[in-house]
């Protein structure tokens, strides 16, 4: 059985948090991945009572860093401070340096683009193979997708970035992105928005419940310090004798 | 002549505040199926509104089986309905009529 994972969901206020678990429950997901960015800095406090509402909810969490600036110099100077906290970090990539940037850094996870760019070839083959290289992810989130502007260049957009991560084999993700409950929505409906732009059922079920998982595990390793690298990790520690 | 295949939907529709009218959800369902797939896909998609309960906000839609994932895209993008927030949630997908109200029935229990 599938299990469905909701990787974005921004933590934007703990009085809210509980009804949006509650929903995304509601809707039949496993696991939610609490989203902080440079705007929204929890403090352990509140990651606490994050974790209480999650279990009263019966649901899995898991926390996630979005960087999203415009100087490079803070995008690295951030992973470096942040990356072993966090079981996954992103970057939202407003320019084409920062993108590319991102794209060489292995210790980010996840790339998104802002669908409304007029940027061109942002996301190309170039980013792509810088990508695969670092195992990194292309998100797409349903609230990109759902606002009422630009939205021919949004869809041309989507369309040809999903084409483009098909073709070099970047694995995909879908999320809701939401930061209100009522801008989550259901597993599937989120799944129709990459069928919708050629993607086949399967992939696009797997882009929103396996291919997140396999991240989240990862980075569990990671914040319990058994991931050194991604080809180094530790499976036993060595026993303390004398 | 080949025989068109159905499927039928059993949705639920989450509000923030006020209850809202049947045909007014329906109404925005196909114009917002119109805006995104174009007049003629919607007219090949054949949707009709079976049944809506109002007060258990429960429903359900008939469309064509080539478009079915459409109509969820569809649903997905809808936020307002007359300025009212609002969430569809796709519960079932159901060749015939008889099992989808089966499901209904134990929703509603």
């Amino acid at each position: 059985m599938r299990r469905y994972v909701d990787l974005c969901v921004f933590l934007t206020d703990i009085e809210n948090l509980d009804k949006m678990l509650a929903m995304a429950k509601h809707l039949g997901y496993h696991t939610v991945s609490l989203t902080l960015t440079n705007n929204n800095m929890a403090d352990s406090k509140i990651i606490d009572e994050a974790k209480k509402i999650a279990i009263k909810n019966k649901l899995n969490i898991v926390f996630r860093y979005d960087i999203n600036t415009e100087n490079p110099k803070k995008l690295r100077e951030t992973v470096r401070k942040i990356w072993r906290r966090y079981e996954i970090v992103s970057a939202y990539c407003i320019s084409k340096k920062i993108a590319r940037i991102a794209g060489k850094d292995s210790r980010i996870n996840i790339l998104t683009f802002p669908l409304d760019t007029s940027i061109k070839d942002i996301f190309n083959d170039a980013q792509c193979s810088l990508m695969k290289a670092k195992n990194q992810y292309l998100e797409i989130r349903y609230v990109e997708i759902a606002k009422n502007t630009d939205l021919e260049r949004r869809y041309a957009n989507l369309l040809r970035w999903v084409k483009i991560a098909y073709e070099n084999k970047i694995p995909i993700i879908a999320s809701s992105g939401a930061s209100r409950p009522q801008t989550l929505r259901s597993p599937f409906e989120i799944a129709s928005i990459l069928t919708n732009s050629g993607l086949d059922i399967k992939s696009a079920r797997d882009s929103i419940s396996t291919i997140p998982m396999k991240l989240i595990e990862q980075g569990t390793l990671k914040t319990r310090g058994r991931l050194i690298n991604k080809y180094v990790k530790v499976i036993k520690s060595p026993l303390c004798i004398g | 002549m080949h025989r068109l295949r159905k499927r039928y939907i059993l949705f639920d529709i989450h509000y923030f505040s006020k209850p809202l009218d049947g045909k007014k959800i329906f109404s925005k369902i196909c114009e917002m199926f119109k805006k995104i797939f174009g007049i003629i896909v919607y007219s090949s998609a054949d949707l009709k509104l079976i049944e809506y309960d109002q007060n258990l906000h429960i429903g359900i839609v008939r469309i064509s089986h080539k478009h079915v994932e459409n109509l969820r895209l569809a649903l997905a993008l809808i936020k307002y309905i007359e300025d009212e927030e609002v969430l569809f949630h796709i519960h079932k997908v159901s060749g015939t009529l008889k099992s989808l109200r089966k499901d209904k029935n134990i929703m509603v229990r």
